[in-house]
Order: structure tokens, then C-alpha cells, then sequence
């Protein structure tokens, strides 16, 4: 037997309870676009296998059809053998960025920008700069930027003043009238979510409030890394000042979970957090699984859900924003394909432009179809990803996530706006 | 012991006793280069002594015969252990199997259901072009292994091989069915009640609750006629407030009666959408002596030769008219190749047309 | 051996482009469909859009002498969609409806189309596409009808044959031809029906008209348990005498109960011998009695348990688990091989018994599912591959099954097809005769011998002829 180039010998047992049967060709979002084997899940793995058996040269092409990959892990809900492809993925991935191709500068800087605390606080307050003088939508219209660019620029929600973590650790009471008092969590800020959706941050903390837990946001908190693995990159050998992946924040809580709002992050999280920390747990799973305070007024608007992958296939949490999504809702309208990827995956939108394109095309005609006015999703890169193509697109709707929904929902009684007026 | 015997004399058929018999006809027939079995054959050939049918099982499901037995006569040996060979003809089922299906004289009221004989022949013998007996399908209810020949064959008039053996599938012969009668002066008020009975319902669901079912007109005397396991109840909810309903007769049934036989032999048979069959039958003003329609396959048979409102308005809106049993017409029909293909496979099947033409030379 | 140039060239005119593969590990992932037994590369994968663009790939085919196969999900379990070196014509990217008539139940669609998208898209109109093969979430509709799949619910509603009301077909010779059409019932020869099934090898069917049936208004579905298998199959012999036709009938034995619980959770009872998932199409009073009459029979063959789908979600779910039996076979075996064996259905228990005892022969596990009302049995075989002889005993050991099959009046395949792994089997069922009579029809029909060659009927020599291209004159012109 040939020596294995990359997978442990028990990754190499994984791969092999891959049947070939092909289930999850239908599921793969690269499938339904290009119809090539080596772009579905199946094909992937063959060519993984292929790549770990040394059959691979730099012209053969295997790595192509891995870069494609949304990461989505559609496959994996339709996987009837249990193929464990994301982690197979990350494994191929990584083994790639050390011994083949280095991440490219432009996924580089993008990654510095967005996730290191410094460079961030730039990029937003210049983000901010662009947004204040209207300069973005310029850009936009003017397509002054290449279409990725643009998209995200159009995608981008209107930025915070500052971000939502503090210099110090912040702790907030239970805010029910009638005095419930539950568990004591932990909320995860992140990074593009601290700083740019501020907002969603504050919807959570007020509804976990409103439904009687203790909410603390611990200082000091670091990216998580999870658009880091999915890169292939190895986190502990970030820049200076970096600490991705540091979770160190959160040992010491005594929480009784570590609460997640990002989709992506949770996912990974799940997956690779350290031993010591609160169980991680999705802010929605949290709030049903545990019983939701109903609003006491639904929102009127009509409302259609689409399923961030990494809530959806990496999490399994398939049925909780739904319930609370009818819970805060007059009119939840099904969105056609809603667990299919809308091609945002990560940095994958800037780093498979046309691909990306195409994904987010088939998302968008559904969405078209679908009377709504408002998309709930639960991610930030698909909250930016499906409202940068709404725009682009001329149709007229809103994206949300899921919280701010529900927070706008319990907004529409007077006490709760009272409450928190204050 | 096949004798050594002469042909018979013009317009009489061969009569061969077994199908080694009927073997040695072909070859003998080869040797002599005269056309035997086709339509068009020097001399046709009465299957009905090949009546030989193998060991039966009932809970195996498939009956495998001698092409000799009529339908009538299969129907009644399976419907003695319970089970059912979902086939009519409003023809009359006392033609020999071998008559039956390679004139494909299936469509019925069942039709819309059960399909026609293609559906329910699993595997066949016949006798090649040279004479020896070659076997495809298989004598199971259900198989994909090799090529299906049987919907080659069936229709086909003996003019590819001559069948000797056929397995055909079977299914529990249904109980509990009503007859069903409803008898109006004008066909609107039936076609009507068919429409109400498979619209989708509050559901969202298109149901059907026909078994078997055929509109007939005669004399001005028009009648739907169907099988169904409805109870009367709801049979009259169908009808309600129907205008121009003159009478609703529901029998019970002991096992399944077959289609009412037509008062003669139908002349050319119309093939339509049925959704066009409002804007068809509306133009029927009569003139038939005798017409049959099955409205959910969207076939009608018709029994007069001269000009047709209902058959000139099937050609206009896009179906085919073509002569019963002269399924070949269909090459005149633009944009489908079955006659074209089927010469292709009769030069391929019997390149010395030993069962002379497959049709007239146009 | 690289595919010559000047046919690259041509599909990349054909075609365009970025519709033609030639990679290396582009052809890599077509090596194998849904049986990985078999692995040969293409050297070429084209993508048409339309019937025009497959006719004249395959004209370009010919007259460049190489063989060609077309493909759609490759889900097939017999090794049909592929070939040794020549062109895959993938038609995964002719996934089209093209034309939906709710009110005359057809619809006409591309053969790459989704089995249970159709269906899907259907639904609202209160009909679907019968034929559900346990793949149906991927495999296209263009493959079911090559194979004329079936699947759980084709006891009562028929296989594929019985659904397909006309094609549009590329020719072995690249001309287009059109065969049948919308209408419901059909009399007279049909060549649309003679290529259901017929592996791909006589035309390349490039539209399909099918026909819809009303979805079932109500559904009752059953779960039986049984200690001993017989016991379960003993029952669907007395089920279909007592003159009651489910519109499924499914046997699962305990090595796959307990593959498939360990993974889904579905509620299989794990120390059962065997279930029996039983369905009626219909829920009404005359079902409640059909009901009964089926728990009587099954607990007087010995079933110890015998539940009712309380909901459409249990429903669902003991579905799923059914489906995913294959699937969880990945889980306790590095590797199987599904037989597709058929016996006359009074023979069921008889076949059960001898599949354990050749398993034990060969000394390998072997787990079984059926589409019982059928005959058709699915023994998986379980093996290891990187033992030096795993795939050949097991596929020694399907040989057994199949010839015990033949034995009892019943044949090598009920859907999966013959393709490449059992076309030597074929001289056990039929006569050379038989044989030489398809033969001829096929040669007949496809005389270069281009046309998904090696498959289905027994080869010999001539198959390598092919694949070097040498049995074509030089400058053939077509």
C-alpha cells in the first residue's frame, strides 16, 4: 500500500466510507452550477484520495476543484455514510497552503484586515469615512470597483460608531418585568461581527435579557479563526498581536454556555474550541431549546429564511430559527433551496468571483420568486454576501438576522421598549 | 413429430400445432421462399391450437402461456386464484393472445390505469426469421436483463417473428368495485362529471377515482360508464346538480366485468389531448353510429369511415386520426419516428422478409 | 493514450470551451459511477446543452472512430457510465422541464433532471413521477430511463417502462429521432418503449416525455417485526394471496436495521431477524380493513411487533432509514457489492436462505434488503477491498446468488442493469440464441459498435477491438 501524503491513517478510514453513491451531488451548490464531477463533493473526494496517494503534479488540476469547494457541508447532510468531508477538507486545505500554493496576497490582506483588532479598527473607521460622505454607493454605481468589491461594499450594514466589546468586561442583569432569572451566559463578539454589526450584538444581549439570563461580554476577546481553517491556515502562526483563535477570555466565566450569534463561528467553535471553556452554543439553539418568551405582537412584514450553511449542515440546527422565526412572525413565507450556500463561504466570494456569482444568482432568483421583504439569515458573511447581490440586483429587501427580528418583534410591546429605553 | 405437410390453400391459414411445428413452418418457408405470418404474408397463420401453458404458481404472479389462449380464457384461469390481468378490449377478449396482442388491441377502459399490453408482458418467445425460438425478458415480475423485445413485437402484426410464449404480469383481482352508469342526451353533462371527479381537490391533490372509465355515444344516447371502488354516496355527490343527467345505475360487482363489446369493428382510432376534449366532443354532432371515448388517455374510437366533426377537430387541434390497426399511419404523423425504426428493425430482423412486408409500399 | 486533437478541437466548437474536459483530474472522477469495482478514465468529458450539440458530438465520434458513453449523475450500480478511455457525453447540465401538463399529466424533460426534483416540482399539481429508486435524490431521470430503474414504490405503480409515454433520442449514427408522444395510453410498436432499459447502448436520449400520476390522497404505512427473517418473508407471500396489491413492500434484515439505526436513529428494532416496511396508498375505510387483514398475516408468520405511522413525520422518517441502507453500509464495511438478483415471488424465503448459506461459503457478511412484493432482493455484500482477493470473492459470491436466482426461475437483474460486471451472466439466463438475436438487433442498430460498448450483453474479444478504435476503416466517413 502507498504511504499517505497527507491524512492520518484514520482520515484515510473516513475517506473510505465514501460509497460513491452519489447522494450528494444534488446537495453540492459547485454541481448545480457546473455539473462536473470533480466540482461535487464526490469527485472532491476521489480527488483527495487521489492527492493522497501522490497521483497529483501541479498541471493535473486536482487542486482546482479543492479551491472551488464552498465549504458548505451541504454533502454532508445528504452524506448517507456519515463522510466526515469537512474535516477531511480542512486537512487537504491545509496541507495545500504548506506544501503547494501560499495563500494569495489579496485573501491574505483581506484576512490581516478584517480579523487582526488594529488593522480592523482602520479598515472600519475608513469603511465608516466612505459611508458618511456616500462615497460607497458611488462606488457602486460608478463600478469603480471590481464586482466582488462592489458587492461587498453594497452588502456592507451601515457601521457602528464603535464596536460592541469594551475595554473592560460588561455584564447585563435580566430585564424581564415579571423577574425571571435564569443562567448566566457568555457572548461571543468575534471580530467583523464586533465591529460591524454592533447592532445585532445589542439585539442579542437585549433578548437574552428580556428571556431572563445574565449576559456577559468578556474583554479581550480574539477572532475565533474559523475563516482561517477554512483557508488552510494555520492560526497559531499569525502576525504579531494576532492571537487568533484565542479564547482565553472566556475560561475563566463560569458561564453556563458561551453563546454565539455568527453562524461560522459557532461551527467552528463547536469544533475546535480548547477544553475549559462554557459549552458553545447558537444564540438561537440557546433561546428555543430552552424555552422562548413568545413576543406578545408578531411583526407584520413578511418574512423568508434563508439557512446560513454553518447553522444549517455544520450545526444541524435546522428547526429552532424557524420556530422562532413563526414565534416573531405574522407571515414566514418557505424560501425555496433555503439550506442551499448563497456563494458567500468566507473569503470564497473574492476568491472564486464568477463561481461565487453564479451561486448567489440561483439565490437570488429564488429569492425573487418568494414574496418577502425582509431575508432573516444568521451569518455575517451572508447577511453581506445576499444583501450586496439584493442591491446589485435592484430588488428591494432587507436582510436581518434572526435576532434583530426577533428583538424588533419584542419591540412592538410597549413594556419591552420601555425596559430598555432606559 | 412435426409431419411434412403443404401449404394450405389461398386465404386459408397455416394451422401449426405446437411451436415447433410452427418452426418447421418457417423453415420450411425459408427453404421455399414464401412469406408466412405478416400482414401482408402469402399465408397467415391461426395461433390458436398453441394453447400449451406452463406450470402456474399463483403466488408468483406471472402466467406464462401458449399465445393460442384468448384473453378471455387468461383472465378466467387467473381469476380463479384470485388474480387479475388488468387488459380489456372493447373488441371482445375471444381473439387467441397471439391476435390480441400483435394487433395491440388494448386500449381500454382500463387504459388510463393500467396502461395497454406493453405494460404487462414481461417476456416472450418467438419464432425468428430462421426458424428457431429465441426468448427475451423473464417469467418474474420484475427484470432489466437484456433487451425488452416485446414492444418491438406487439402491435407489430407477426411481421418481425411470429410470438409462441408470452409472461405477462399479474396483479390480485380486485373486489368491492361498482359498476357505474350515468346516461345523458348530450355528452357535456358526463364530461362534466368526469372533470369534477379528477380536479384537484381542497387538498392540492388530483385524484382519480376511476378503475376503469369510457364515455360512449350511440343513437344520440350518450353514457359514462366506469368501474370504481366509490361508495354510492359519494357517487352521487359526482353527479349533484347535474343538468341533463337522465339516469345513474350502480351495480356491485363480483370481480371485474369487462368492457362492454362494441356492435362492430371500430375504423380508425383518435389520439388527443384530454384537455382538449371539451372543444373536441362539443363538435360531435351524431354522425357516428357507434363512438367511443376513454377521456383521461385521450383516445377515441371511431366506427364510421366518412367525415367526422369530432375527428376533423382532433387533426386541428394537433392529435392524430389514424386507421385501427394501422398504427404505421403514424409515419405520416410529423415527428415521430416509431415507423421509420420499426422498418430499420424489420430489415435488421427479417432481411429476407420470410414474414413478408411490414406494410403496404406507400 | 491522448485522445487525438482535431476531435478535442471539434467538441471545443460544439460545445465551447470550458465544456470539454480533458484534465487529469478532470477524467480522474469519471472513472467510476455509483459501482467502484470497475475504474476506467474517459479521455474526454463533454457537456451539451441540447440534442442538437449530443448529435453532433456523436457524429464527430464516429466518424473519428472512438467510443463514446453517455452519463448523468452516475449513480448506476452496474458500471454503465462508464468507459475505458474514449468520450463521456455528460448530461448533467440538460436539466431542464422544458413542459408541464398538469391537466393531461406529461411533462416533457431533459435527461439530466433530478428524479425527485421532478417530482418536486410536480407536487404542487398533485402528481409526481412514480418510479422512486433508493437514489431517486440524485439520480436523472435520463439514467432511469437507460436502466429502467424502480425502486420501493414500483410494485403497484410499475417501473420506468410503464412511465415513459415518448423520447427524443441521438441515434447510435448521431441522427435524432423522436418516438411516441403525450398520449396516455399507447397501442401499436413502440421503439420508445424498446430502449427503456437498454443500458444506453442503442441511443442517447436527449428529451423525455413522462407521464405523472396522481399522488396518493392518503398513505398508510406499516412497520412489522419479525425474529426470523422467513417469518417476514413467508408474510409477503401470504400478504399478496390475500389478494392485496401495498403499494410497497420492503424486507430489511437485521444486519442492516442495526447499520442504519447506529447512524440515523430512524426507530428500527434493532434485535429484530427482520422488518417488513409495508404501505397502502390510501387511507380509508377500505385500507383500515386491508390493514388489519396484513397484521393478522404477519403475526401469524410469527411477527412479534406490528406498529401503524402515527404521523407523516414517523412516516418520513422509517422512509429515510430504508433509503439510507446502502448508504450506512459505508459505516460498518469499507466496501460492498450490491446484487440485484429477481426469483418468482413464491420463492422469496427459498432465496433468503440460500444468500446466507453462500455468504457463509465464501465466508463473507452479507446484509439483505428487498423489494419484496417484487422478487427482487439487494443482498449487500460486504468486503474488503484491500485484501488482495476482497472484490473478486465477493463478486464470486454475488455470481452464486445470481445462479441460484436463475435456478428458481428468476434473473440477474431486476433494476440496477447488466453493464459490465454480470454481462458474462448473461449466457446462464438466455440461450445463444436469445443471445444472438439481440446481438443482431444491437449491431443492427449501432454497427461501428461505438455506443457505450462492453455493456450488457456478453463481449468476448471484440470488446478490446473497440476500445483501440481498430475495428473502424481508416477515413470512415458518416
Amino acid at each position: 500500500m502507498t504511504a499517505h501524503l497527507m491524512f492520518q491513517p484514520d482520515q484515510a478510514r473516513q475517506l473510505q466510507t465514501c460509497i460513491h453513491c452519489g447522494l450528494c451531488l444534488p446537495s453540492c451548490p459547485t454541481y448545480m452550477v457546473t455539473g462536473r464531477e470533480a466540482d461535487s463533493p464526490r469527485g472532491r473526494l476521489v480527488l483527495m484520495n487521489s492527492i493522497d496517494r501522490h497521483e497529483w503534479s501541479d498541471r493535473s488540476g486536482h487542486f482546482v476543484h479543492i479551491d472551488r469547494c464552498l465549504g458548505c457541508l451541504a454533502c454532508e447532510t445528504a452524506c448517507p455514510s456519515g463522510v466526515p468531508y469537512g474535516s477531511l477538507l480542512e486537512q487537504v486545505r491545509s496541507f495545500q497552503r504548506r506544501e503547494v500554493t501560499p495563500l494569495k496576497l489579496g485573501s491574505r490582506t483581506i484576512l490581516r484586515w478584517t480579523t487582526a483588532p488594529v488593522l480592523r479598527r482602520r479598515l472600519t473607521r475608513l469603511l465608516a469615512w466612505l459611508q458618511k460622505l456616500r462615497l460607497d454607493r458611488l462606488a457602486v454605481r460608478l463600478r469603480l470597483l471590481p464586482r466582488p468589491l462592489r458587492m461587498q461594499l453594497a452588502g456592507l450594514p451601515k457601521l457602528p460608531a464603535k464596536s460592541f466589546t469594551a475595554a473592560a468586561e460588561q455584564r447585563f442583569e435580566p430585564r424581564h418585568p415579571e423577574g425571571i432569572h435564569r443562567e448566566t451566559v457568555a457572548l461571543f463578539a468575534g471580530c467583523v461581527m464586533d465591529s460591524w454589526f454592533a447592532n445585532v450584538h445589542a439585539a442579542t444581549v437585549r433578548v437574552m435579557q428580556w428571556n431572563g439570563y445574565t449576559v456577559i461580554v468578556p474583554a479581550g476577546q480574539h477572532c475565533c479563526g474559523a475563516l482561517h481553517a477554512h483557508a488552510g491556515i494555520d492560526t497559531a502562526t499569525g502576525a504579531k498581536g494576532e492571537r487568533v483563535g484565542d479564547m482565553s477570555a472566556f475560561s475563566q466565566t463560569g458561564a453556563a454556555a458561551l453563546i454565539v450569534n455568527s453562524a461560522g463561528c459557532g461551527a467552528h467553535l463547536k469544533h475546535a474550541a480548547a477544553d475549559g471553556l462554557p459549552q458553545v452554543v447558537d444564540a438561537v439553539e440557546w433561546l428555543v431549546d430552552n424555552g422562548l418568551l413568545p413576543p406578545v405582537h408578531k411583526l407584520p412584514e413578511k418574512v423568508t429564511y434563508d439557512a446560513p450553511c454553518h447553522l444549517f449542515h455544520a450545526q444541524k440546527i435546522v428547526q429552532q430559527p424557524e420556530a422562532l422565526l413563526r414565534a416573531a412572525c405574522e407571515n414566514l413565507i418557505p424560501l425555496p433551496e433555503s439550506e442551499v450556500c448563497c456563494g458567500s463561504a468566507g473569503l470564497y466570494s473574492l476568491t472564486e468571483p464568477d463561481l461565487s456569482r453564479q451561486i448567489l444568482g440561483r439565490k437570488l432568483a429564488m429569492l425573487e420568486k418568494v414574496d418577502a421583504e425582509i431575508v432573516a439569515t444568521a451569518n455575517p458573511g451572508c447577511q453581506m454576501q445576499i444583501q450586496g447581490g439584493l442591491k446589485l440586483d435592484g430588488q428591494r429587501r432587507q436582510v436581518r438576522h434572526t435576532l434583530e427580528i426577533l428583538d424588533a418583534a419584542y419591540s412592538l410591546d410597549e413594556t419591552y421598549r420601555r425596559v430598555f429605553a432606559e | 413429430m412435426t409431419m411434412a405437410r403443404t401449404w394450405p390453400h389461398a386465404g386459408q391459414p397455416v394451422i401449426p400445432d405446437s411451436s415447433g411445428d410452427l418452426a418447421a413452418w418457417v423453415q420450411r418457408a425459408r427453404e421455399q421462399k414464401v412469406s408466412i405470418g405478416g400482414p401482408l404474408a402469402e399465408h397467415s397463420i391461426d395461433f390458436s391450437a398453441l394453447r400449451q401453458t406452463s406450470p402456474f404458481n399463483p403466488a408468483d404472479m406471472v402466467l406464462t402461456t401458449g399465445v393460442g389462449q384468448t384473453l378471455d380464457q387468461v383472465k378466467a384461469h387467473v381469476a380463479a386464484e384470485g388474480l387479475w390481468l388488468p387488459l380489456d378490449t372493447p373488441m371482445g377478449g375471444f381473439m387467441p393472445l397471439a391476435d390480441y396482442l400483435g394487433n395491440d388491441l388494448s386500449l381500454s377502459w382500463l387504459s388510463h390505469r393500467y396502461g395497454t399490453a406493453r405494460d404487462w408482458v414481461m417476456g416472450m418467445t418467438a419464432i425468428d426469421d430462421s426458424g428457431s425460438p429465441v426468448t427475451w425478458g423473464a417469467k418474474v415480475v420484475k427484470n432489466v436483463a437484456g433487451y425488452l423485445l416485446s414492444p418491438l413485437y406487439i402491435g407489430s402484426r407477426h411481421a418481425l417473428g411470429l410470438m409462441v410464449e408470452v409472461s405477462l404480469r399479474l396483479i390480485p383481482l380486485p373486489t368491492g368495485l361498482c359498476r357505474v352508469n350515468i346516461a345523458a342526451s348530450t355528452p357535456e353533462p358526463l364530461l362534466n362529471i368526469w372533470r369534477g371527479t379528477v380536479r384537484p381537490r381542497s387538498s392540492g391533490l388530483q385524484t382519480d377515482p376511476w378503475e376503469a372509465i369510457r364515455l360512449k355515444g350511440q343513437a344520440g344516447e350518450w353514457q359514462l360508464e366506469g368501474l370504481t371502488y366509490a361508495p354510492r354516496g359519494e357517487i352521487d355527490g359526482w353527479i349533484g346538480l347535474t343538468e341533463g343527467v337522465r339516469g345513474v345505475e350502480v351495480t356491485p360487482c363480483e370481480g371485474v366485468p369487462n368492457e362492454p363489446v362494441t356492435t362492430s369493428q371500430p375504423v380508425r382510432i383518435g389520439r388527443f389531448l384530454p384537455a382538449n376534449l371539451g372543444q373536441a366532443i362539443a363538435l360531435e354532432t351524431g354522425r357516428e353510429k357507434e363512438l367511443i371515448i376513454y377521456p383521461a388517455t385521450g383516445a377515441a374510437l371511431f366506427f364510421g369511415a366518412g367525415a367526422s366533426p369530432l375527428a376533423a377537430s382532433i387533426e386541428a387541434s394537433g392529435g392524430q386520426v389514424v386507421e385501427a390497426g394501422d398504427w404505421q399511419r403514424k409515419s405520416s404523423v410529423p415527428g415521430d419516428d416509431t415507423a421509420l425504426y420499426m422498418q430499420k428493425v424489420k430489415s435488421i430482423l427479417d432481411p429476407d422478409s420470410i414474414f413478408g412486408p411490414l406494410w403496404e409500399a406507400s | 493514450m491522448p485522445l487525438n486533437d482535431s476531435l478535442t478541437r471539434r467538441f471545443r466548437k460544439i460545445v465551447g470551451r470550458p465544456n470539454v474536459d480533458t484534465g487529469t483530474a478532470e477524467l480522474l472522477t469519471f472513472a467510476s459511477d455509483g459501482l467502484t469495482l470497475h475504474q476506467a478514465a474517459p479521455e474526454c468529458v463533454v457537456y451539451p446543452q441540447s440534442t442538437g450539440e449530443v448529435a453532433a458530438i456523436v457524429k464527430a465520434c464516429n466518424r473519428a472512430g472512438v467510443p463514446f458513453v453517455a452519463r448523468g449523475a452516475g449513480t448506476g450500480l452496474s458500471g454503465g457510465a462508464i468507459i475505458d478511455g474514449g468520450v463521456i457525453i455528460q448530461l448533467s447540465r440538460m436539466n431542464q422541464i422544458i413542459y408541464l401538463s398538469a391537466d393531461n399529466r406529461f411533462a416533457i424533460v431533459q435527461p439530466g433532471v433530478v428524479n425527485s426534483y421532478l417530482s418536486l416540482q410536480t407536487r404542487p399539481y398533485g402528481l409526481e413521477f412514480a418510479p422512486d429508486p433508493s437514489s431517486q435524490a440524485a439520480c436523472t431521470i435520463g439514467g432511469n430511463v437507460a436502466e429502467n430503474a424502480g425502486g420501493p414504490h414500483t410494485l403497484k405503480q410499475g417501473v420506468t417502462l410503464n412511465h415513459v409515454l415518448g423520447q427524443t433520442v441521438v441515434m447510435a449514427d448521431g441522427q435524432v429521432a423522436t418516438f411516441g408522444g403525450p398520449y396516455l395510453a399507447q397501442t401499436g410498436p413502440s421503439f420508445s418503449s424498446f430502449l427503456v432499459g437498454s443500458e444506453g447502448t442503442l441511443g442517447i436520449t436527449t428529451e423525455v416525455t413522462v407521464r405523472l400520476v396522481p399522488v396518493a390522497a392518503g398513505i398508510t404505512t406499516m412497520l412489522a417485526t419479525f425474529a426470523d427473517p422467513a417469518g417476514a418473508t413467508d408474510s409477503v407471500t401470504a400478504i399478496l394471496a390475500a389478494r392485496i396489491l401495498p403499494s410497497a413492500l420492503e424486507f430489511i434484515d437485521q444486519l442492516c436495521i442495526q447499520a442504519v439505526e447506529a447512524h440515523l436513529k430512524v426507530g428500527f428494532p434493532t434485535d429484530a431477524g427482520a422488518i417488513l416496511l409495508i404501505e397502502l396508498d390510501t387511507d380509508d375505510e377500505r385500507s383500515k380493513g386491508q390493514a388489519e387483514t396484513i397484521e393478522a398475516l404477519c403475526r401469524e408468520h410469527g411477527a412479534i411487533d406490528f406498529t401503524l405511522a402515527q404521523s407523516e413525520e414517523e412516516r418520513q422518517k422509517l422512509w429515510l432509514g430504508r433509503k439510507h441502507v446502502a448508504g450506512a453500509m459505508g459505516k460498518i464495511s469499507p466496501a460492498y457489492y450490491t446484487n440485484d438478483g429477481v426469483v418468482p415471488r413464491s420463492r422469496l424465503t427459498d432465496i433468503l436462505q440460500a444468500v446466507y448459506r453462500i455468504a457463509g461459503i465464501h465466508k463473507l457478511k452479507v446484509a439483505n434488503i428487498a423489494h419484496a412484493g417484487d422478487g427482487n432482493i439487494h443482498p449487500l455484500i460486504l468486503f474488503d477491498p484491500d485484501t488482495p482477493d476482497g472484490a473478486d470473492r465477493a463478486l464470486a459470491c454475488s455470481e452464486d446468488i445470481l445462479a441460484a436466482c436463475l435456478e428458481m426461475g428468476g434473473s440477474l437483474s431486476g433494476e440496477h442493469g447488466i453493464g459490465l460486471e454480470k454481462r458474462e451472466m448473461m449466457a446462464r439466463m438466455y440461450s445463444g440464441a436469445d443471445l444472438a438475436h439481440m446481438r443482431r438487433l444491437r449491431n443492427g442498430l449501432s454497427p461501428l459498435g461505438l455506443l457505450n460498448p462492453c455493456k450488457l450483453l456478453p463481449e468476448g474479444a471484440r470488446c478490446g477491438e473497440v476500445k483501440n478504435g481498430a475495428t473502424l476503416p481508416e477515413g470512415t466517413w458518416l
